[in-house]
């Protein structure tokens, strides 16, 4: 059993349902899962998580200047339309002082995407099997752990 | 009624105007006649016969406008009838034609909502079919065999996805063939990229197109 809470963002809610169904019941962990930025930031200050797995490439928000990201950020997410949402939003979390060391998983069907330099972060293509996540999981966690 | 009745009038007292005549012919004063019997007999009977002469024209023509009064006013009448009824034809007309085009709109209307019935079911079907296949290979303990399947099946599902109403599905969709797309889903990018509304979508989707176009090319490069 673990305790750690895990936040999820994913745009497309199926899969993800899906996913996060696989891990809590065969992998025991405790995620919540959104499916908008929105929500993420929302759930982010409500709640404490000592995980979060990301969706490299989404649809833009609205607006994103509401939801606490800089200049450079929502011009660097407008650049990409949306191709690179996710790494942007981590960056935006790490700024954030009680997820400055927060691990992040990046999800995505991407064949090349550049890892934002940081230790506690790693890459997943999807599709992936929740054996597989659950051993990035576990990895990310205890790392931080001994950190 | 009322140009009828002007025209009838018109009408007598043209008729009438010959008997004023004769009547100014025939009852003249004697001081005229005797002023007349002074003069030469010639003169006299000129004189009469230019005022009757006068007479009859205007009697003439007094009767002309009056019959062309009341030709003009019954072929007006008779075209006013004409053009009126043509008009309640052709708004007859145009009235069965709008009626036709209301029965069109609603059978329209009516097959549009089979067609969104129909994609949301198509649209479950395929989620149900994902996630239940998605649960087997996920106990499946040959990985490589269960990446396999769960590639062909998340390839599957998001080309489906492609016909989506829903803009979420169908942008991860097109992220999704972005980076795994085939020659084969390019009919169906470009039929998605044809029917959507949304700009952004469909310069996605040329850009996806391209993207694959130039990675098969590669490929056939790198073989050859």
């Amino acid at each position: 059993m673990n305790d750690s809470k895990i936040l999820f963002f994913d745009d497309e809610a199926l899969t993800s349902e899906s996913l996060v169904r696989n891990l809590c019941n065969n992998y025991s962990y405790d995620i919540v899962y959104v499916s908008s930025i929105f929500d993420f930031i929302d759930k982010l200050t409500s709640e404490k998580f000592s995980l979060l797995m990301i969706d490299v490439m989404a649809p833009v928000p609205a607006d994103l200047e509401a939801l606490g990201f800089n200049k450079e950020e929502i011009a660097d997410i407008n650049a990409t339309g949306g191709m690179n949402v996710g790494v942007v939003l981590a960056s935006r979390v790490w700024r954030i002082d009680d997820y400055a060391q927060v691990p992040v998983i990046f999800l995505t069907a991407k064949s090349s995407f550049q890892l934002p330099r940081k230790d506690n972060c790693c890459i997943l293509r999807k599709p992936m099997l929740a054996k597989n996540i659950s051993q990035e999981i576990d990895r990310l966690m205890n790392k931080n752990q001994v950190l | 009624m009322k140009l009828f009745l002007y025209s009838a009038i018109v009408l007598s007292l043209s008729l009438n105007m010959p008997n004023c005549g004769c009547l100014i012919s025939e009852n003249s004063s004697p001081q005229y006649e005797q002023s007349f019997k002074k003069s030469e007999k010639g003169t006299k009977d000129d004189l009469v016969l230019a005022v009757n002469a006068v007479n009859n024209i205007l009697t003439y023509m007094s009767l002309a406008v009056a019959i062309l009064t009341f030709a003009t006013i019954l072929f007006g009448y008779l075209g006013y009838k004409d053009l009126k009824r043509k008009i309640e034809d052709k708004v007859k007309e145009v009235n069965a034609k709008m009626k036709d085009i209301e029965a069109f709109k609603d059978q329209v209307k009516e097959s549009k909502k089979m067609l969104d019935l129909q994609e949301e079911y198509v649209s479950i079907s395929n989620g149900y079919l994902y996630q239940t296949t998605e649960q087997l290979v996920n106990q499946i303990d040959d990985s490589k065999i269960a990446m396999v399947i769960y590639k062909t099946l998340a390839h599957n599902y998001h080309v489906a996805n492609l016909y989506s109403s829903n803009n979420e599905t169908r942008f991860a969709a097109l992220a999704y063939l972005r980076e795994n797309g085939e020659p084969s889903d390019i009919t169906h990018i470009q039929a998605m990229a044809s029917s959507d509304v949304d700009q952004q979508y469909q310069q996605l989707a040329s850009e996806i197109i391209g993207v694959i176009k130039y990675k098969t090319e590669n490929e056939k490069n790198s073989h050859n």
